[in-house]
């Protein structure tokens, strides 16, 4: 937690004084939560690109309110689903693509080929709502714990763990009725 | 197998490598855009303050000028009488002016001036 907000700390210096390495410190530290939210949220992997390039833009033009935040982490991930969410219904997508290049689950083994398996899990978390499946996603593809969910999405410890085990349940229900989990 | 067992199968796809690099200009772009319209609102706030100083000065001025020099009772208008003294033979130059009174005057642009001009310069000469 210390290393964290030693980071925050840099953070907020380089925003204040105007520095753009701040937004390298910013990728660096979020770049890839973040990224993980937009494909929580658009699932599609081009919007998600797109919807996150917007957010580092609307930090940019809000930098004094980011840097002057007690939560950076927190605020960062706000303007994050914020934009996200409004990207949606902009764009009016479904949440899965059927174009396999915007397909955003792919094998975690790299020798392992893309199968339908993929395309029925990205389905299933695509019926979530979108907080279970953000839960979901930080904690099992970003490795979160629950502290480091609810700091980031300012929700208490509580509500993060009862988001991921709903989530998890509806998803082994959907998985079920598909014949995936026993 | 359970659903984080099927869940870990998998991964997120990564953003592309360009990514952060697109990221990183157009945040650099949104910086120096905002500083130019910074830039260009102090700019507008010097020339607001600027005017609103003269205003407050001719305002001012104004008013000590009343303080200093009151009008009489019933007195709108002051009368300011002008005088012009002219180092020049007065009676050549109303010739001049009774031959050409028109281009005397009003001289209708530069090339009709300078050539008024030469005309008197040689009236002048010729008189002299």
């Amino acid at each position: 937690m210390t290393e964290r907000s030693d980071k925050e700390d840099l953070i907020r210096a380089a925003l204040v004084s105007g520095d753009a390495g701040a937004f390298d410190l910013i990728w660096d530290e979020y770049g890839r939560t973040l990224f993980g939210l937009m494909l929580s949220i658009l699932g599609s992997h081009h919007d998600a690109e797109e919807a996150l390039q917007e957010v580092f833009v609307r930090i940019a033009r809000n930098k004094d309110r980011v840097a002057g935040a007690g939560n950076i982490a927190g605020y960062i991930y706000m303007i994050a689903r914020n934009e996200g969410l409004s990207f949606r219904k902009k764009n009016r997508r479904l949440p899965v693509s059927s174009d396999p290049a915007d397909f955003w689950l792919v094998p975690a083994k790299s020798e392992e080929k893309f199968n339908d398996e993929a395309l029925l899990i990205a389905d299933a978390l695509g019926r979530l709502p979108e907080e279970q499946r953000t839960v979901i996603i930080m904690k099992v593809y970003r490795d979160m714990t629950f502290q480091e969910i609810a700091a980031a999405l300012e929700l208490s410890l509580n509500t993060a763990a009862s988001r991921y085990r709903y989530g998890v349940d509806k998803l082994r229900e959907l998985l079920s009725e598909k014949g995936m989990t026993g | 197998m359970n659903v984080e067992e099927l869940l870990g199968k998998f991964k997120l796809r990564e953003p592309s490598a360009d990514l952060k690099a697109r990221i990183l200009l157009a945040t650099r772009n949104e910086w120096k855009a905002r500083g130019r319209s910074v830039e260009f609102r102090r700019t507008l706030w010097q020339v607001a303050i600027g005017l609103a100083a003269s205003l407050i000065l001719a305002f001012t001025g104004n008013g000590i000028n009343s303080r200093l020099a009151p009008l009489e009772p019933g007195q709108t208008t002051v009368n300011v009488e002008s005088k012009v003294s002219i180092d020049a033979d007065i009676g050549t130059v109303s010739m001049a002016r009774l031959k050409f009174p028109q281009a005397w005057r009003q001289p209708a642009d530069l090339k009709d001036f300078i050539k008024v001009h030469e005309m008197v310069d040689e009236e002048l000469r010729k008189g002299g």
